[in-house]
Protein backbone atom coordinates (compact mmCIF):
# COMPACT_ATOMS: atom_id res chain seq x y z
CA UNK A 1 0.00 0.00 0.00
CA UNK A 2 1.00 3.69 -0.59
CA UNK A 3 -0.17 5.61 1.98
CA UNK A 4 2.24 8.68 2.22
CA UNK A 5 0.90 10.86 -0.04
CA UNK A 6 -2.69 10.63 0.26
CA UNK A 7 -2.69 10.80 3.77
CA UNK A 8 -0.46 13.76 3.84
CA UNK A 9 -3.00 15.22 1.66
CA UNK A 10 -6.15 14.34 3.57
CA UNK A 11 -4.48 15.59 7.18
CA UNK A 12 -2.41 18.72 5.57
CA UNK A 13 -6.26 19.67 4.72
CA UNK A 14 -7.82 18.67 7.92
CA UNK A 15 -4.91 20.22 10.11
CA UNK A 16 -5.25 23.76 7.91
CA UNK A 17 -8.93 23.73 9.08
CA UNK A 18 -7.82 22.26 12.60
CA UNK A 19 -6.06 25.68 12.37
CA UNK A 20 -8.71 27.85 11.82
CA UNK A 21 -11.08 26.27 14.57
CA UNK A 22 -8.87 26.39 16.97
CA UNK A 23 -8.00 29.91 16.41
CA UNK A 24 -11.23 30.90 17.01
CA UNK A 25 -11.98 28.79 19.42
CA UNK A 26 -9.23 29.89 21.54
CA UNK A 27 -10.35 33.22 21.23
CA UNK A 28 -13.79 32.46 22.41
CA UNK A 29 -12.60 31.13 25.18
CA UNK A 30 -9.88 32.85 26.34
CA UNK A 31 -10.07 36.70 24.66
CA UNK A 32 -13.78 36.63 26.10
CA UNK A 33 -13.68 35.73 29.98
CA UNK A 34 -10.48 38.37 29.88
CA UNK A 35 -12.09 40.86 28.36
CA UNK A 36 -15.37 40.51 30.78
CA UNK A 37 -12.50 40.51 33.50
CA UNK A 38 -10.75 44.17 32.47
CA UNK A 39 -14.28 45.43 30.90
CA UNK A 40 -16.58 44.99 33.71
CA UNK A 41 -18.75 47.23 32.03
CA UNK A 42 -19.29 45.32 29.16
CA UNK A 43 -21.49 42.96 31.01
CA UNK A 44 -19.97 39.68 29.67
CA UNK A 45 -21.41 36.38 31.34
CA UNK A 46 -20.11 33.01 30.07
CA UNK A 47 -20.63 29.52 31.14
CA UNK A 48 -19.72 26.70 28.79
CA UNK A 49 -20.62 23.29 29.82
CA UNK A 50 -18.37 20.28 28.47
CA UNK A 51 -15.66 22.69 27.99
CA UNK A 52 -13.07 22.63 24.66
CA UNK A 53 -14.37 19.15 24.05
CA UNK A 54 -18.27 20.33 23.72
CA UNK A 55 -16.57 22.52 21.05
CA UNK A 56 -14.28 19.89 19.35
CA UNK A 57 -16.93 17.32 18.89
CA UNK A 58 -18.88 19.02 17.07
CA UNK A 59 -15.68 19.69 14.88
CA UNK A 60 -15.00 16.79 14.76
CA UNK A 61 -18.55 15.45 13.58
CA UNK A 62 -18.60 17.37 10.68
CA UNK A 63 -15.02 16.71 9.69
CA UNK A 64 -16.03 13.02 9.36
CA UNK A 65 -19.21 14.37 7.07
CA UNK A 66 -16.48 16.03 4.82
CA UNK A 67 -13.15 14.08 4.50
CA UNK A 68 -14.23 11.09 2.36
CA UNK A 69 -16.00 12.42 -0.61
CA UNK A 70 -12.56 14.66 -1.51
CA UNK A 71 -9.76 11.78 -0.31
CA UNK A 72 -11.46 9.50 -2.49
CA UNK A 73 -11.76 11.39 -5.06
CA UNK A 74 -8.05 12.41 -4.84
CA UNK A 75 -6.64 8.60 -4.40
CA UNK A 76 -9.56 7.00 -7.40
CA UNK A 77 -7.34 10.12 -9.76
CA UNK A 78 -3.70 9.60 -8.76
CA UNK A 79 -3.65 5.67 -8.72
CA UNK A 80 -4.79 4.63 -5.52
CA UNK A 81 -7.13 2.09 -4.46
CA UNK A 82 -10.66 2.72 -2.16
CA UNK A 83 -8.68 0.77 0.62
CA UNK A 84 -5.71 3.08 0.71
CA UNK A 85 -8.21 5.95 0.43
CA UNK A 86 -10.34 4.35 3.45
CA UNK A 87 -7.23 3.59 5.36
CA UNK A 88 -5.77 7.15 4.74
CA UNK A 89 -8.95 8.63 5.50
CA UNK A 90 -9.30 7.61 8.83
CA UNK A 91 -5.71 7.93 9.16
CA UNK A 92 -5.91 11.62 8.86
CA UNK A 93 -9.16 11.79 10.60
CA UNK A 94 -6.96 9.68 13.85
CA UNK A 95 -4.01 12.82 13.58
CA UNK A 96 -6.38 15.39 13.78
CA UNK A 97 -8.79 13.86 16.82
CA UNK A 98 -4.67 12.93 18.58
CA UNK A 99 -4.40 16.67 18.03
CA UNK A 100 -7.24 18.02 19.28
CA UNK A 101 -7.11 15.71 22.18
CA UNK A 102 -3.89 17.25 22.99
CA UNK A 103 -4.54 21.03 22.71
CA UNK A 104 -7.73 20.81 24.33
CA UNK A 105 -5.42 18.82 27.30
CA UNK A 106 -3.52 21.74 27.30
CA UNK A 107 -5.79 24.51 26.53
CA UNK A 108 -8.41 23.45 29.63
CA UNK A 109 -6.12 24.07 32.26
CA UNK A 110 -4.31 27.51 30.53
CA UNK A 111 -7.58 28.61 29.86
CA UNK A 112 -8.28 28.37 33.73
CA UNK A 113 -4.88 29.76 34.89
CA UNK A 114 -5.37 32.92 32.51
CA UNK A 115 -9.66 33.47 33.22
CA UNK A 116 -8.94 32.77 36.87
CA UNK A 117 -12.29 33.21 37.88
CA UNK A 118 -13.64 31.75 34.59
CA UNK A 119 -14.24 27.75 34.64
CA UNK A 120 -15.43 25.52 32.34
CA UNK A 121 -16.20 22.21 33.31
CA UNK A 122 -15.26 19.75 30.91
CA UNK A 123 -17.16 16.52 30.21
CA UNK A 124 -15.27 13.89 31.76
CA UNK A 125 -15.82 15.85 34.64
CA UNK A 126 -19.56 16.21 33.88
CA UNK A 127 -19.92 12.99 33.69
CA UNK A 128 -17.73 10.90 36.20
CA UNK A 129 -17.10 13.41 38.76
CA UNK A 130 -13.25 12.65 38.87
CA UNK A 131 -11.60 14.36 41.41
CA UNK A 132 -7.94 15.27 39.84
CA UNK A 133 -5.63 14.02 43.10
CA UNK A 134 -2.96 12.94 40.88
CA UNK A 135 -2.36 15.46 38.31
CA UNK A 136 -0.63 13.42 35.86
CA UNK A 137 -2.71 10.71 35.96
CA UNK A 138 -5.57 12.58 35.61
CA UNK A 139 -4.40 14.13 32.77
CA UNK A 140 -3.59 10.47 30.70
CA UNK A 141 -6.86 9.64 31.61
CA UNK A 142 -8.46 12.61 30.24
CA UNK A 143 -6.59 13.10 26.92
CA UNK A 144 -6.98 9.26 26.00
CA UNK A 145 -10.37 9.89 27.09
CA UNK A 146 -10.80 13.20 24.48
CA UNK A 147 -9.09 10.87 21.86
CA UNK A 148 -11.19 8.13 21.71
CA UNK A 149 -14.52 10.28 22.24
CA UNK A 150 -13.66 12.24 19.19
CA UNK A 151 -12.58 9.54 16.67
CA UNK A 152 -15.97 7.62 17.76
CA UNK A 153 -17.78 11.09 16.88
CA UNK A 154 -15.80 11.14 14.06
CA UNK A 155 -16.34 7.69 12.93
CA UNK A 156 -20.06 8.40 13.01
CA UNK A 157 -19.85 10.93 10.64
CA UNK A 158 -17.41 9.36 8.58
CA UNK A 159 -19.98 6.53 8.60
CA UNK A 160 -23.25 8.63 7.77
CA UNK A 161 -20.93 10.40 5.10
CA UNK A 162 -20.04 7.34 3.15
CA UNK A 163 -23.59 6.04 3.21
CA UNK A 164 -24.60 9.64 1.86
CA UNK A 165 -21.83 9.44 -0.67
CA UNK A 166 -23.09 5.96 -2.27
CA UNK A 167 -26.95 6.67 -2.30
CA UNK A 168 -28.34 8.54 -4.98
CA UNK A 169 -30.00 12.45 -4.68
CA UNK A 170 -33.11 11.62 -3.82
CA UNK A 171 -32.58 8.94 -1.53
CA UNK A 172 -29.89 11.36 0.15
CA UNK A 173 -32.55 14.14 0.68
CA UNK A 174 -34.56 10.63 2.50
CA UNK A 175 -31.87 9.24 4.28
CA UNK A 176 -30.77 12.54 6.15
CA UNK A 177 -34.41 13.55 6.76
CA UNK A 178 -35.02 10.05 8.41
CA UNK A 179 -31.61 10.53 10.19
CA UNK A 180 -33.15 13.62 11.63
CA UNK A 181 -36.59 12.18 12.60
CA UNK A 182 -34.70 8.98 14.15
CA UNK A 183 -32.70 11.91 16.24
CA UNK A 184 -35.56 13.89 17.52
CA UNK A 185 -38.68 11.58 17.16
CA UNK A 186 -37.55 8.00 16.88
CA UNK A 187 -35.00 7.89 20.28
CA UNK A 188 -37.64 10.19 22.63
CA UNK A 189 -40.15 8.27 21.82
CA UNK A 190 -39.14 4.79 22.28
CA UNK A 191 -37.55 5.75 25.15
CA UNK A 192 -40.73 6.81 26.66
CA UNK A 193 -41.33 2.75 26.55
CA UNK A 194 -40.15 1.69 29.58
CA UNK A 195 -38.46 -1.43 28.67
CA UNK A 196 -36.27 0.15 25.49
CA UNK A 197 -35.94 3.03 28.22
CA UNK A 198 -34.04 0.32 30.82
CA UNK A 199 -32.38 -1.81 28.09
CA UNK A 200 -30.53 1.65 27.04
CA UNK A 201 -30.16 3.06 30.48
CA UNK A 202 -28.07 -0.03 31.29
CA UNK A 203 -26.36 -0.25 28.36
CA UNK A 204 -25.48 3.56 28.61
CA UNK A 205 -24.11 2.82 32.62
CA UNK A 206 -22.30 0.17 31.49
CA UNK A 207 -20.38 1.21 28.32
CA UNK A 208 -20.08 5.19 29.09
CA UNK A 209 -20.86 6.10 32.05
CA UNK A 210 -19.30 3.53 34.86
CA UNK A 211 -15.95 4.54 33.86
CA UNK A 212 -13.63 6.23 31.28
CA UNK A 213 -12.00 3.28 30.97
CA UNK A 214 -15.15 1.29 29.37
CA UNK A 215 -15.84 4.24 27.90
CA UNK A 216 -12.49 4.35 25.82
CA UNK A 217 -13.17 0.98 25.40
CA UNK A 218 -16.38 1.57 23.62
CA UNK A 219 -15.64 4.52 21.86
CA UNK A 220 -13.30 2.38 20.15
CA UNK A 221 -15.34 -0.53 19.61
CA UNK A 222 -17.36 1.43 17.59
CA UNK A 223 -15.08 3.39 15.89
CA UNK A 224 -13.92 -0.46 14.80
CA UNK A 225 -17.63 -0.99 13.86
CA UNK A 226 -18.13 2.11 11.54
CA UNK A 227 -14.79 1.45 9.81
CA UNK A 228 -15.58 -2.15 8.87
CA UNK A 229 -19.11 -0.63 7.60
CA UNK A 230 -17.90 2.35 5.75
CA UNK A 231 -15.32 0.05 4.10
CA UNK A 232 -17.81 -1.97 2.61
CA UNK A 233 -19.73 0.72 1.63
CA UNK A 234 -16.71 2.44 -0.12
CA UNK A 235 -14.76 -0.56 -1.25
CA UNK A 236 -16.50 -0.53 -4.54
CA UNK A 237 -17.99 2.90 -4.45
CA UNK A 238 -17.59 5.21 -8.01
CA UNK A 239 -15.97 8.45 -7.81
CA UNK A 240 -18.45 10.83 -7.48
CA UNK A 241 -18.88 13.53 -10.85
CA UNK A 242 -19.97 16.32 -8.60
CA UNK B 1 4.19 -4.78 -19.09
CA UNK B 2 0.64 -5.74 -20.88
CA UNK B 3 -2.66 -4.36 -19.59
CA UNK B 4 -5.53 -6.33 -20.09
CA UNK B 5 -9.36 -6.26 -20.16
CA UNK B 6 -11.16 -9.81 -19.59
CA UNK B 7 -14.60 -9.56 -20.21
CA UNK B 8 -15.61 -6.23 -18.83
CA UNK B 9 -19.48 -6.22 -18.30
CA UNK B 10 -20.75 -2.71 -16.57
CA UNK B 11 -24.47 -1.85 -17.04
CA UNK B 12 -26.46 1.75 -15.85
CA UNK B 13 -29.82 1.12 -15.21
CA UNK B 14 -30.98 -0.79 -18.39
CA UNK B 15 -28.38 0.53 -19.99
CA UNK B 16 -25.55 -2.36 -20.86
CA UNK B 17 -22.78 0.32 -21.17
CA UNK B 18 -19.99 -2.47 -21.90
CA UNK B 19 -20.30 -6.11 -22.81
CA UNK B 20 -18.47 -8.47 -22.16
CA UNK B 21 -15.58 -6.44 -23.76
CA UNK B 22 -11.57 -7.96 -23.81
CA UNK B 23 -9.12 -6.02 -25.17
CA UNK B 24 -5.04 -6.09 -24.69
CA UNK B 25 -2.52 -2.98 -24.28
CA UNK B 26 0.70 -4.90 -24.93
CA UNK B 27 3.27 -2.71 -26.73
CA UNK B 28 4.40 0.89 -26.39
CA UNK B 29 1.66 2.51 -29.03
CA UNK B 30 -0.54 4.94 -29.54
CA UNK B 31 -4.02 3.57 -29.31
CA UNK B 32 -6.89 5.66 -30.81
CA UNK B 33 -10.22 4.81 -28.84
CA UNK B 34 -13.06 5.74 -31.19
CA UNK B 35 -16.98 5.45 -30.88
CA UNK B 36 -19.52 7.81 -31.01
CA UNK B 37 -21.09 9.26 -27.72
CA UNK B 38 -22.30 6.27 -25.44
CA UNK B 39 -20.45 4.00 -27.05
CA UNK B 40 -18.80 3.01 -23.76
CA UNK B 41 -15.43 4.93 -24.27
CA UNK B 42 -15.46 6.65 -20.84
CA UNK B 43 -16.72 4.06 -19.03
CA UNK B 44 -14.04 1.81 -20.37
CA UNK B 45 -11.54 4.05 -19.42
CA UNK B 46 -12.99 4.56 -15.99
CA UNK B 47 -13.04 0.99 -15.40
CA UNK B 48 -9.36 0.23 -16.08
CA UNK B 49 -8.30 3.20 -13.84
CA UNK B 50 -10.07 2.03 -11.34
CA UNK B 51 -12.84 5.15 -11.22
CA UNK B 52 -15.50 2.62 -10.99
CA UNK B 53 -15.89 -0.72 -10.88
CA UNK B 54 -17.44 -3.58 -13.66
CA UNK B 55 -20.04 -5.79 -12.93
CA UNK B 56 -18.18 -8.31 -14.00
CA UNK B 57 -15.21 -9.22 -15.69
CA UNK B 58 -11.62 -7.92 -14.68
CA UNK B 59 -8.34 -5.57 -15.43
CA UNK B 60 -5.31 -7.73 -15.31
CA UNK B 61 -1.76 -6.09 -15.17
CA UNK B 62 0.89 -8.87 -16.55
CA UNK B 63 -1.98 -11.46 -15.40
CA UNK B 64 -2.67 -9.87 -11.89
CA UNK B 65 -6.05 -7.98 -11.11
CA UNK B 66 -5.27 -3.94 -10.92
CA UNK B 67 -8.27 -3.18 -8.30
CA UNK B 68 -6.75 -2.81 -5.00
CA UNK B 69 -3.91 -2.61 -5.37
CA UNK B 70 -1.73 0.87 -5.29
CA UNK B 71 1.59 -0.53 -6.64
CA UNK B 72 -0.05 -1.39 -10.29
CA UNK B 73 -2.81 1.40 -10.07
CA UNK B 74 0.06 3.86 -10.26
CA UNK B 75 1.14 3.12 -13.26
CA UNK B 76 -1.12 4.38 -15.15
CA UNK B 77 -3.08 7.68 -15.52
CA UNK B 78 -6.52 9.01 -17.30
CA UNK B 79 -6.77 12.13 -18.01
CA UNK B 80 -10.50 11.95 -18.28
CA UNK B 81 -13.32 15.10 -19.10
CA UNK B 82 -14.05 15.78 -15.44
CA UNK B 83 -12.07 18.02 -13.63
CA UNK B 84 -11.65 16.09 -10.14
CA UNK B 85 -9.17 18.97 -9.26
CA UNK B 86 -10.03 20.75 -6.37
CA UNK B 87 -11.14 23.91 -7.67
CA UNK B 88 -9.63 26.21 -4.75
CA UNK B 89 -6.14 24.69 -5.63
CA UNK B 90 -3.67 26.64 -7.53
CA UNK B 91 -1.40 25.42 -10.57
CA UNK B 92 1.49 25.20 -8.87
CA UNK B 93 0.33 23.37 -5.97
CA UNK B 94 -1.78 20.89 -7.73
CA UNK B 95 1.79 19.80 -9.62
CA UNK B 96 3.19 19.43 -6.22
CA UNK B 97 0.37 17.15 -5.26
CA UNK B 98 0.64 14.93 -8.56
CA UNK B 99 4.32 14.98 -7.50
CA UNK B 100 3.52 13.82 -3.90
CA UNK B 101 1.10 10.54 -5.73
CA UNK B 102 3.36 9.75 -8.29
CA UNK B 103 6.67 10.36 -6.88
CA UNK B 104 10.21 9.40 -9.24
CA UNK B 105 6.91 9.12 -12.32
CA UNK B 106 6.39 12.52 -12.62
CA UNK B 107 8.60 15.08 -13.85
CA UNK B 108 7.74 18.50 -12.10
CA UNK B 109 10.07 20.05 -14.46
CA UNK B 110 8.12 18.63 -17.54
CA UNK B 111 4.60 19.92 -16.39
CA UNK B 112 6.40 23.83 -15.77
CA UNK B 113 7.58 23.80 -19.17
CA UNK B 114 4.78 22.57 -20.91
CA UNK B 115 2.40 24.71 -18.59
CA UNK B 116 4.48 27.61 -19.93
CA UNK B 117 4.21 26.70 -23.65
CA UNK B 118 0.59 26.25 -23.49
CA UNK B 119 0.49 29.94 -21.45
CA UNK B 120 -0.67 28.52 -18.54
CA UNK B 121 -1.00 30.94 -15.49
CA UNK B 122 0.59 28.83 -12.22
CA UNK B 123 -0.48 30.95 -9.51
CA UNK B 124 -4.12 30.79 -11.10
CA UNK B 125 -6.56 28.70 -9.20
CA UNK B 126 -7.86 25.45 -10.95
CA UNK B 127 -11.30 26.42 -10.24
CA UNK B 128 -11.11 29.86 -12.28
CA UNK B 129 -9.55 27.99 -15.24
CA UNK B 130 -11.68 28.11 -18.54
CA UNK B 131 -12.87 24.59 -19.47
CA UNK B 132 -10.26 24.66 -22.55
CA UNK B 133 -7.07 25.24 -19.85
CA UNK B 134 -8.87 22.88 -17.41
CA UNK B 135 -8.26 20.26 -19.88
CA UNK B 136 -4.87 22.30 -21.26
CA UNK B 137 -3.62 21.84 -17.36
CA UNK B 138 -5.02 18.37 -17.09
CA UNK B 139 -2.70 17.65 -20.43
CA UNK B 140 -0.12 18.75 -19.01
CA UNK B 141 -0.03 16.61 -16.13
CA UNK B 142 -0.51 13.09 -18.16
CA UNK B 143 2.54 14.50 -20.43
CA UNK B 144 4.42 15.24 -17.69
CA UNK B 145 4.01 11.36 -15.67
CA UNK B 146 6.31 8.56 -16.86
CA UNK B 147 3.99 5.80 -16.13
CA UNK B 148 3.46 2.57 -18.63
CA UNK B 149 0.14 3.91 -19.67
CA UNK B 150 -1.84 7.03 -19.85
CA UNK B 151 -5.18 7.40 -21.07
CA UNK B 152 -6.92 10.56 -22.99
CA UNK B 153 -9.99 10.73 -22.36
CA UNK B 154 -11.18 14.01 -24.88
CA UNK B 155 -7.69 15.88 -24.34
CA UNK B 156 -8.42 18.55 -27.09
CA UNK B 157 -11.79 19.09 -25.92
CA UNK B 158 -12.37 23.03 -25.70
CA UNK B 159 -9.00 23.67 -27.10
CA UNK B 160 -8.56 26.35 -29.92
CA UNK B 161 -6.88 24.95 -33.07
CA UNK B 162 -3.23 25.86 -32.08
CA UNK B 163 -3.31 24.52 -28.98
CA UNK B 164 -4.91 21.22 -30.45
CA UNK B 165 -1.48 21.51 -32.51
CA UNK B 166 0.62 21.75 -29.84
CA UNK B 167 -0.59 18.93 -27.96
CA UNK B 168 -0.48 16.19 -30.44
CA UNK B 169 3.15 17.79 -31.25
CA UNK B 170 4.26 17.52 -27.78
CA UNK B 171 2.14 14.08 -27.36
CA UNK B 172 4.70 12.88 -30.44
CA UNK B 173 7.59 14.43 -28.10
CA UNK B 174 6.64 12.89 -25.15
CA UNK B 175 6.36 9.68 -26.84
CA UNK B 176 9.62 9.37 -29.04
CA UNK B 177 11.52 9.96 -25.54
CA UNK B 178 9.26 7.78 -22.97
CA UNK B 179 7.65 5.17 -24.94
CA UNK B 180 4.64 3.67 -23.17
CA UNK B 181 1.03 2.47 -24.23
CA UNK B 182 -0.95 6.18 -24.88
CA UNK B 183 -4.88 5.77 -25.30
CA UNK B 184 -6.81 8.57 -27.06
CA UNK B 185 -10.18 8.66 -26.64
CA UNK B 186 -11.50 10.88 -29.18
CA UNK B 187 -14.16 12.29 -31.64
CA UNK B 188 -11.89 14.15 -33.93
CA UNK B 189 -10.71 11.75 -35.76
CA UNK B 190 -9.44 13.06 -39.28
CA UNK B 191 -7.25 15.09 -36.52
CA UNK B 192 -6.04 12.83 -34.33
CA UNK B 193 -5.82 9.51 -36.80
CA UNK B 194 -2.00 10.76 -38.44
CA UNK B 195 -0.53 9.78 -34.90
CA UNK B 196 -2.70 6.40 -33.54
CA UNK B 197 -0.65 3.79 -35.11
CA UNK B 198 -3.62 1.11 -33.66
CA UNK B 199 -7.38 1.69 -34.02
CA UNK B 200 -10.18 0.60 -31.78
CA UNK B 201 -13.52 1.19 -32.74
CA UNK B 202 -16.62 0.67 -29.99
CA UNK B 203 -20.25 0.49 -30.89
CA UNK B 204 -23.10 -0.09 -27.82
CA UNK B 205 -20.40 -1.45 -25.39
CA UNK B 206 -18.59 -3.81 -27.88
CA UNK B 207 -15.12 -3.71 -29.66
CA UNK B 208 -16.28 -3.45 -33.20
CA UNK B 209 -12.70 -3.51 -35.08
CA UNK B 210 -9.04 -3.58 -33.64
CA UNK B 211 -6.52 -3.14 -36.07
CA UNK B 212 -2.98 -1.22 -36.64
CA UNK B 213 -3.59 1.74 -39.01
CA UNK B 214 -1.52 -0.01 -41.65
CA UNK B 215 -3.95 -2.44 -41.94
CA UNK B 216 -7.02 -0.13 -41.28
CA UNK B 217 -5.54 1.82 -44.66
CA UNK B 218 -6.08 -1.81 -46.20
CA UNK B 219 -9.34 -3.39 -44.63
CA UNK B 220 -12.02 -0.98 -47.06
CA UNK B 221 -12.60 0.76 -50.06
CA UNK B 222 -14.63 2.91 -51.87
CA UNK B 223 -15.88 2.71 -55.32
CA UNK B 224 -17.22 5.59 -56.78
CA UNK B 225 -19.34 5.60 -60.65
CA UNK B 226 -22.26 5.70 -62.37
CA UNK B 227 -25.10 3.82 -59.67
CA UNK B 228 -25.55 0.98 -62.23
CA UNK B 229 -21.96 0.44 -62.80
CA UNK B 230 -21.19 0.59 -58.75
CA UNK B 231 -24.03 -1.91 -57.78
CA UNK B 232 -22.45 -4.43 -60.46
CA UNK B 233 -18.68 -4.17 -59.39
CA UNK B 234 -19.37 -4.64 -55.56
CA UNK B 235 -22.19 -7.28 -55.99
CA UNK B 236 -20.59 -9.91 -53.76
CA UNK B 237 -18.84 -7.41 -51.63
CA UNK B 238 -19.38 -6.83 -47.61
CA UNK B 239 -20.88 -3.75 -48.16
CA UNK B 240 -19.88 -0.88 -45.44
CA UNK B 241 -22.62 1.66 -46.75
CA UNK B 242 -23.55 3.88 -49.82
CA UNK B 243 -24.09 7.19 -50.59
CA UNK B 244 -25.36 9.60 -53.36
CA UNK B 245 -24.68 12.33 -55.07
CA UNK B 246 -26.76 12.94 -58.64
CA UNK B 247 -26.27 9.81 -60.85
CA UNK B 248 -22.95 9.58 -58.70
CA UNK B 249 -22.58 6.08 -56.08
CA UNK B 250 -20.04 5.76 -53.77
CA UNK B 251 -20.22 2.48 -51.89
CA UNK B 252 -17.74 1.63 -49.35
CA UNK B 253 -16.63 -2.17 -49.20
CA UNK B 254 -14.15 -4.19 -46.65
CA UNK B 255 -11.65 -5.09 -49.09
CA UNK B 256 -10.19 -4.56 -52.08
CA UNK B 257 -12.50 -4.56 -55.38
CA UNK B 258 -11.56 -7.73 -57.39
CA UNK B 259 -12.56 -7.78 -60.88
CA UNK B 260 -12.57 -5.14 -63.76
CA UNK B 261 -13.43 -1.43 -62.83
CA UNK B 262 -13.52 0.44 -65.98
CA UNK B 263 -15.08 3.90 -65.19
CA UNK B 264 -14.92 3.66 -61.66
CA UNK B 265 -12.81 5.15 -59.19
CA UNK B 266 -11.69 2.82 -56.30
CA UNK B 267 -9.91 4.43 -53.07
CA UNK B 268 -8.66 3.48 -49.71
CA UNK B 269 -11.07 5.22 -47.75
CA UNK B 270 -9.59 7.05 -44.52
CA UNK B 271 -10.05 6.40 -40.67
CA UNK B 272 -12.85 8.91 -40.30
CA UNK B 273 -14.96 8.04 -43.44
CA UNK B 274 -14.26 3.94 -42.01
CA UNK B 275 -15.94 5.16 -38.58
CA UNK B 276 -18.57 6.65 -39.64
CA UNK B 277 -19.80 3.30 -42.20
CA UNK B 278 -19.17 1.38 -39.28
CA UNK B 279 -20.88 2.81 -36.91
CA UNK B 280 -23.77 4.44 -38.77
CA UNK B 281 -27.31 3.64 -37.74
CA UNK B 282 -29.86 2.05 -39.71
CA UNK B 283 -31.78 5.31 -40.20
CA UNK B 284 -28.16 7.14 -41.12
CA UNK B 285 -27.06 4.89 -43.92
CA UNK B 286 -30.26 5.38 -45.18
CA UNK B 287 -30.26 9.32 -45.54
Amino acid sequence: MMLKAPFRKAALNNLFAVAIFYSFIVLFMIVLPLLAKVIPSWNIHMNVNGGYESFSMIFMFVLGLTCVKDNLKACAVFGRSRNTALITGIMALGTVAAVLAVLDSVFTPVTSIITGGFSSSGLMNMIYNMIPEKPFSYFGTYLVWRLCLYCGITMLGFLLSSINYRLPKVWRLVFWIGFGLLLLVGIPLSVDNMAIATVLARFLDFAIASSPWRFDVTMVVCSAIAAVLAWLIQRRAPVDRS
Amino acid sequence: MTLSLNKITKTFGEVKALNNVSLEFTEPMIYGLLGRNGAGKTTLLNIINGRIFPDSGEVLMDGIPVADRDELLSKMHLMGEVNYYDDDLKLKDAIKTVDGFYGEAFIVAEAHRYAKLFELDETKKIGKLSTGYKSIFKCCIALALDVPFVFFDEPVLGLDANHRDLFYKLLIEDYSRKPKVIVLSTHLIEEASPIIEKFVIIKQGRILLEKSAESLAQYASSVTGPKEKVEQAVSGCQILGRSFIGALETAYIVGKLSGTCDGLTVQNIDAQRLFIELTNTDKEASL
